[in-house]
């Protein structure tokens, strides 16, 4: 018998449906189904997995694209036979998620009137109004119509199938049977009830009544469907099953043509933009060997047909430089020579001659893939232009599946078994999702759950099964989906919970998986500074500057000397700790080390253990060796240690054999394996023709760890090389233009690692005169002056906390020529109360007010803002003390996050109160490992997953940064300073290592009460 | 004017070292912000601090009991030690949610001296087990935050009381969060500060509520308290003149005191829905009989009715020697005479019978039956407390009512004739939730009598009978 299944729901029918497409997809296959319908409700998001997995597999399945849908009492199944149905698919449900809220649809009548190609299987729901559907169907939609049966073994079946035999046979609609699936098998029945639960937000004990009665919406043996079932319906299924043709692979996507003139192709187009390109690129003329480049790169463009994309991209940044806004385009197409003609990066070629892959991969059979970064603070112009420009018809962004993680998955389960809140609570934030030694299984019953208790067990379990189930859609952060029809033809598009947001139903994945491309329209923190800066620098200078100009002079010794110090904070990247732990030891020298050096320290390269050797053989300790000459080819820009992922992916070609097939699907499974756990099926393969091309089992094992490490943060050379280049100009604005880099820096926060309070610590550490602010001197913005022949920062309005842009510009527009002169000057231009209160708190009041106390005082006189005494002089009434100096440095820290006056450390230190300890800049006169005690403020936690069981602490003292290492055994013992301490004293040993110096924390004794109120952040990154 | 100030900083806590000691490292949190606000001596140790967060405390240590903040516990608490003080101090304050204002002045004259009066209040307190903190000052104010600050001296000097004042800093007092951080920002920062302002500059800058405050703390201004009623109840004991034996004599003696319990709730246009009888045994516990009405009621003599048919199920283990009828609470009296048309027909409403069973039969074996939407026939229904209302609407609620026997078998029972099945399977398969899975093919099937019945097939393949059809 063949059976065919036309009604069944994935997890993308949020909250309903148990399993996944691709569950679902294995399951239909194994049972012997002829043709699986995913059919979500309102919903196209699951099918493009559920092709994915059949077209990989080549599993003899044939997968229908379908939908259900609600209108009034009106229930339908909606399947496509063909192209046509499908847009029309498409466009039903776009119109209808378009009306309502996000997660939501509201259908109309008229939308199923439209239907001219879908076929439709009625679901009559037992109501009166089901005769007068069924005539309506059979009047609007004769021949294209069903009677969808279900068999649910339920109470009034019995009724229900004399009721839809009735209406087959009044209407004259044919009955077909339907599976009605929501789970791929019986056992999912739970968790189906815990879904069910979470959509009413009750307890399954509560809602006990909405809960389906058995397991018979699974998908059942095609022998029970057989019973089930009367054969002219199950003839009928198979009828609608034949006739359905749609295949996703049709989907052709169109580019918008309006980029290229009339007249011309778009190639001919791209070959003329990169023509006038290289002349501006290439003054001196165009070395022979990049001109082959240029001719090779541009003949693969042709023959793979992608001028278009490189149009699209060449016109959104071509508007953001109209617009002077400072971007940088990364990925492996980005990298191209053509990229850099068409100024879409400005990666050197000249410099960049070693990078190896630099470009789209034939064999390889993966999409260019070009992402542009913008200023974060002026991205949200270049999404404009392009709403504008394709209008929201032909632009959306891709989704990103939400999907549930640990957190959720225990708050919406522990919810559903009638956990209480707190209980959750508690285990949400005592287990360390860290810790690699203890799995949360384990460290949830450490916490007090009951494993072998029924609740226990089951609490477990479901959170298991739930765990990557997708929640919802939400926007991808800057993929943009242009074409040049309009989009829902395509693929249906949904709001966004952001107003005036669209976004289609597919994530990056299906997207890769149909071959359809987007732009990645990106963010980034440091290309505001860095326009900032060169801003700055003209203003000041006249000298003006550019990223292009920059690499263009090739590497300067000067700007490595710096890097090699680990002097980094405030440069791209390299300013983690992580980082600039690594800096001395690797000692970058040139452009490319700093390629290497900000893909090395990442998970995939630590877990591989690849950075060792990589040191070792880099400082000649160790011989650069090749197990054979195909690997030598990929692995010897970084002797012979795999470092990026695009040297990994190589490598399960050349020395496992991978297809070029396979070696993508092992890309994407590196991807979300940690969704998925996919990639131990990669495992195996890898192993066995690594072994059998004669590799040692034992690098074919690191090279395995370094994969499953790619998974989790994929860093690839072709966004590394983008990177270094930001990196490298940072430093160089660092090293020549610290004034101008810290404020640009400060005015472009938040961004980066560090507070602008840690930023200015290190601007005075830089000989920076940092000037406080003032309503009589200070600008919004953070500005550079001349003080005495050094450059100063004198900081602005905007560092106020709370101080709205407005008003700081009014004062600042409306300053007299000689400054203001009282409280009652600045509040005549219309300031209000809360803002002179906001303004004394910061002590900007200084001219006029001898302390913020006074002025304070002074504003809360109610005659003083009253308009009749504004002229009297104000006195002095009560006899308030002036602030001390700790606080002044509490109110500085509350008012706006920074101090320029005395540390804590110092003032605790005036006081006697801290005993007999090592500053930051003494540490370096100490031997290595010989005992220390440090104390400073906490400023930073880390525990990066690149570093099992350590956790980074920055302790701030009146020198400078300490770096204390503490290890997870001495942060157990000694759990109330490690998780409480806001001031920390560290007993422990000194450790050296070039020019870096660490603490090995021994003994951490919390010193906070001394701190009081003193509200410094530490920032903790988990 | 002299007050004393009594703060209970721990009153939830006390209620469980009361109960039990020595007590496991405990915590209790305040149940929005899950802020711990309570803790013991063991919890201290581990480095536990008020005012930490729940997350931040379950770190230190795996072994905390952690118990939810009851205000409402704390209150009845705080009432209830204020009826206690009520025997030896006339004017008391309850000030919410956890303190005591004893107003000491007028009691003076009725104590030796403070030192006497002070430890007769101290002495009422002990038995209680209670952590508390005293102040004393010449303004209410004044005595609260010297007792919040944990002052614990005697002394009635106006002049030290309110140095003493005066050296508290300005988060001490009761002033709310934004107040106090109002005056810290200009640099005021003790109470004493504070003090020396005149108010006209006060007033001249913060809000009269502040300005009232500071003028109250100093006793310039009156500060109005409203003082502790004993709550009413109805209390009456009678000592019988002869020890009765047999409870059919107590009818008068016992209707003497309902018709007072008829007068004092007539007085009041009250009803009560249950009069607590207390049976004083000679040289044997007292009985306690709880007595209910449902729909409320006043009447001596229905009241009497009820009583009698409680007397006569209960057995006297010693001879009577008194009894006590108590009545804590009562309820409005609200029109029972519905129009004229819809009288109930008969002389019972629904509520009298349900009285009167109860009464007849005991509490618990009179319930009513309420429709659960549980799949599992076991678990449909189930008991619940009788409610005239529920009578009508459980039944009808049932939405579309399921084909099911109206007669369930108390237990299922293994199916030995011959049957045929008639209509099926209907598959329940459920309830994994708590335990009671079930995995049951149900038919309607017919017997050889021609009886319809309610059968199952389990997985094993086993047939049952669970009930018949009418």
């Amino acid at each position: 018998m063949r059976y065919a299944e036309l009604f069944c729901q994935s997890n993308f029918s949020f909250l309903e449906g148990a399993s996944s497409p691709e569950e679902l997809v294995k399951q239909a296959h194994f049972l012997g189904y002829s043709a699986l319908a995913v059919t979500d409700e309102c919903s196209l998001a699951g099918v493009v997995r559920a092709h994915t997995l059949i077209k990989n597999t080549e599993l003899d399945l044939k997968l229908i694209v379908g939908s259900v849908l609600c209108f009034e009492s009106l229930k339908v199944v909606l399947l496509c036979p063909n192209k046509a149905a499908y847009s029309e698919l498409c466009r039903v449900i776009s119109n209808a998620r378009r009306r309502a809220n996000k997660g939501a649809y509201q259908l109309e009548k008229w939308d199923l009137l439209s239907l001219k190609h879908c076929f439709i299987l009625w679901l009559p729901q037992g109501e009166h109004e089901d005769a007068q559907w069924g005539a309506w169907l059979k009047r609007y939609h004769p021949n294209r119509s069903w009677i969808g049966m279900q068999r649910e073994l339920s109470n009034l079946e019995r009724q229900h199938i004399k009721h839809c035999e009735m209406l087959s046979e009044r209407c004259d609609i044919p009955i077909c049977a339907l599976g009605a699936v929501l789970m791929h098998c019986a056992n999912r029945i739970r968790l189906q009830h815990v879904l069910t639960a979470i959509k009413a937000n009750q307890s399954v004990e509560e809602c006990k009544g909405q809960l389906l009665v058995n397991c018979e919406r699974s998908m059942r043996t095609k022998d029970k469907i057989a019973k089930l079932f009367k054969s002219s319906w199950l003839q009928e299924t198979n009828t609608i099953a034949n006739l359905c043709h749609f295949n996703l692979d049709e989907l052709r996507y169109q580019y918008p043509s309006e980029l290229v003139p009339q007249g011309k192709t778009a190639m001919q187009y791209l070959r003329e933009l990169v023509a006038q390109g290289t002349q501006r690129r290439f003054v001196d003329g165009v070395p022979s060997d990049i001109a082959k480049t240029i001719k090779k790169e541009l003949e693969l463009i042709e023959e793979l047909d992608y001028p278009y994309f490189f149009l699209t991209i060449y016109d959104i940044v071509m508007y953001a430089k109209s617009q002077g806004i400072l971007y940088q385009g990364r990925g492996s197409a980005a990298n191209s020579v053509v990229c850099y003609c068409l100024e879409i990066t400005a990666v050197d070629p000249r410099q960049v001659a070693v990078l190896f892959e630099r470009f789209i991969s034939r064999e390889r059979n993966e999409p260019p893939d070009i992402d542009v970064d913008f200023e974060h603070q002026r991205r949200e112009e270049v999404i404009q232009y392009i709403y504008q420009k394709y209008g929201r018809k032909r632009a959306a962004l891709a989704a990103t599946v939400i999907t549930y993680r640990f957190k959720s998955a225990v708050r919406d389960v522990g919810k559903a078994l009638g956990i209480s809140e707190s209980q959750l609570t508690y285990f949400i934030k005592n287990v360390n999702r860290r810790d690699r030694s203890l799995n949360w299984q384990a460290q949830i019953i450490e916490l007090g759950l009951e494993p072998s208790s029924l609740k226990g067990a089951q609490f477990i379990e479901l959170i298991t099964d739930i765990m990557g189930f997708p929640r919802h859609l939400s926007q991808h952060v800057g993929g943009f989906v242009i074409s040049a029809g309009p989009l829902h033809d395509l693929v249906p598009v949904e709001n966004a919970s952001m107003p005036e947001r669209t976004v289609i139903q597919w994530d990056k994945d299906d997207l890769e998986s149909l071959a359809l491309l987007k732009v990645d329209v990106l963010a980034l923190g440091m290309l505001s500074a860095i326009r900032k800066t060169f801003e700055m620098v003209y203003q000041h200078t006249g000298r003006s500057l550019s990223i292009a100009y920059l690499t263009q002079r090739q590497d300067d010794p000067k700007v490595y000397e710096m890097i090699q110090k680990a002097d980094t904070v405030g440069v791209f990247q390299i300013e983690s700790r992580a980082q600039m732990s690594m800096l001395p030891r690797l000692k970058p020298r040139c452009y490319y080390d700093l390629v290497v050096q900000i893909a090395i320290v990442r998970p995939g390269p630590i877990q591989g253990d690849m950075v060792h050797p990589f040191l070792k053989r880099r400082n000649g300790e160790e011989a650069v060796s090749y197990p054979s000459e195909a690997v030598k080819a990929v692995l010897e820009r970084t002797l012979g240690v795999p470092i990026f992922q695009e040297q990994v992916i190589k490598l399960a070609m050349v020395a496992a054999g991978f297809t070029g097939g396979e070696a993508d699907q092992l890309r994407r499974a590196m991807a979300s394996w940690k969704k998925t756990g996919e990639l131990m099926q990669f495992k195996d393969k890898l192993l066995k023709g690594m072994t059998e091309r004669g590799y040692e089992h034992q690098f074919a094992e690191r090279i395995f760890e370094q994969i499953c490490g790619f998974g989790e943060y994929g860093f690839p050379e072709s966004h590394s090389a983008s990177f270094a280049v930001l990196a490298y100009a940072s430093s160089w604005l660092k090293l020549y233009y610290p004034a101008m880099f810290y404020a640009s820096l400060l005015n472009s926060l938040p961004m980066g690692f560090y507070s602008a309070s840690q930023l200015l610590q290190d601007a005075k550490r830089h000989d920076v005169f940092i000037l406080p602010v003032c309503v009589n001197h200070s600008s919004y913005e953070h500005t550079v002056h001349q003080v005495e022949g050094q450059w100063a920062i004198r900081l602005g309005l905007k560092i106020i906390k709370g101080l709205r842009q407005s008003i700081a510009n009014l004062i600042v527009e409306k300053r007299p020529n000689n400054g203001y002169s009282s409280v009652q000057s600045v509040s005549k231009l219309g300031v209000d109360k809360g803002a002179l209160e906001r303004l004394a708190s910061a002590n900007a009041l200084r001219d006029f007010s001898q302390d913020r106390y006074a002025a304070r005082w002074q504003l809360m006189n109610q005659e003083v803002t009253l308009p009749l005494f504004t002229d009297l002089p104000s006195k002095q009434t009560a006899d308030i003390q002036s602030p001390s100096d700790f606080e002044t440095l509490l109110e500085d820290h509350t008012a706006m996050g920074i101090s320029l006056n005395k540390h804590p450390i110092t003032l605790l230190d005036e006081r006697g109160e801290l005993g007999v300890f090592t500053r930051m800049n003494e540490l370096c006169k100490k031997a290595h490992k010989s005992m220390v005690t440090v104390v400073g403020v906490v400023t930073g936690k880390q525990s990066p997953g690149t570093a099992a069981g350590v956790t980074f602490f920055t302790l701030e003292d009146d020198t400078g940064n300490i770096n204390v290492v503490v290890w997870a055994g001495t942060a157990r013992a000694q759990k109330k300073a490690y998780l409480g301490a806001k001031l920390l004293e560290v007993k422990g040993i000194v450790e050296k290592e070039g020019n870096v110096i660490h603490v090995i924390a021994g003994r951490l004794i919390d010193k906070s009460p001394l701190l009081q109120g003193f509200d410094t952040q530490s920032r903790h990154f988990h | 004017m002299l007050w004393l100030y009594l703060h209970f900083p721990q009153l939830q806590l006390d209620g469980l070292l009361a109960q039990s000691a020595p007590l496991p490292p405990t915590i209790i949190v305040s149940d929005k912000q899950h802020v711990v606000v309570q803790l013991n001596d063991a919890a201290r140790q581990l480095g536990v601090k008020i005012g930490m967060g729940l997350g931040a405390a379950a770190a230190m240590s795996t072994s905390l009991s952690v118990y939810e903040f009851k205000v409402d516990h704390e209150q009845q608490r705080v009432e209830e030690l204020a009826q206690w003080l009520y025997l030896d101090t006339a004017d008391i304050h309850i000030s919410a949610p956890c303190g005591l204002l004893l107003k000491v002045s007028n009691m003076l004259s009725l104590y030796p001296n403070l030192t006497h009066y002070l430890e007769t209040i101290q002495a009422r307190l002990l038995p209680q087990n209670v952590q508390y903190h005293y102040g004393l000052g010449h303004s209410p104010l004044a005595a609260q935050l010297l007792a919040q600050a944990g002052y614990d001296k005697i002394d009635e000097d106006k002049a030290s009381l309110f140095a003493a004042v005066g050296k508290l800093p300005i988060d001490a007092l009761t002033l709310n969060t934004r107040q106090k951080q109002q005056l810290l920002r200009v640099g005021i920062k003790s109470v004493q500060a504070l003090l020396d302002i005149p108010l006209v500059e006060l007033g001249r800058r913060f809000d009269t509520e502040l300005v009232q405050y500071v003028g109250r703390l100093q006793g310039k201004l009156h500060h109005p308290v409203e003082f502790y009623q004993p709550t009413e109840t109805f209390q009456r004991d009678l000592i019988l003149l002869f020890e009765l034996e047999n409870l059919t004599y107590l009818t008068k003696p016992l209707y003497t005191l309902l018709l007072q319990l008829e007068a004092f709730l007539k007085l009041r246009d009250k009803l009560t829905l249950e009069i607590v009888l207390t049976l004083v045994q000679r040289d044997a516990e007292s009985l306690c009989l709880k007595v209910g009405s449902a729909q409320g009621e006043y009447r001596a003599k229905k009241w009497q009715e009820l009583c009698q048919l409680m007397l006569e199920r209960t057995q006297l283990s010693a001879p009577l020697q008194a009894i006590t009828l108590r009545v804590d609470e009562f309820c409005e009296s609200h029109n029972q005479n519905e129009d004229l048309f819809s009288e109930p027909i008969g002389t019972m409403t629904h509520a009298g019978l349900l009285s009167l069973l109860r009464a007849k039969l005991g509490e618990q074996a009179v319930y009513g039956v309420t429709v659960l939407p549980d799949a599992r026939p076991e678990y449909a229904t189930s008991r619940c407390e009788p409610s005239v209302q529920a009578l009508h609407s459980s039944f009808t609620e049932n939405k579309a009512s399921l084909l099911r026997p109206n007669f369930l078998l108390a237990q299922i029972q293994p199916l030995h004739d011959k049957v045929t099945l008639l209509q099926g399977p209907e598959r329940i398969s459920t309830g994994w939730w708590d335990g009671h899975n079930i995995e049951r093919d149900y038919f309607i099937a017919q017997d050889e009598q021609l009886r319809r019945l309610w059968v199952f097939r389990d997985r094993q393949q086993r047939w049952f009978v669970h009930g018949i059809f009418s």
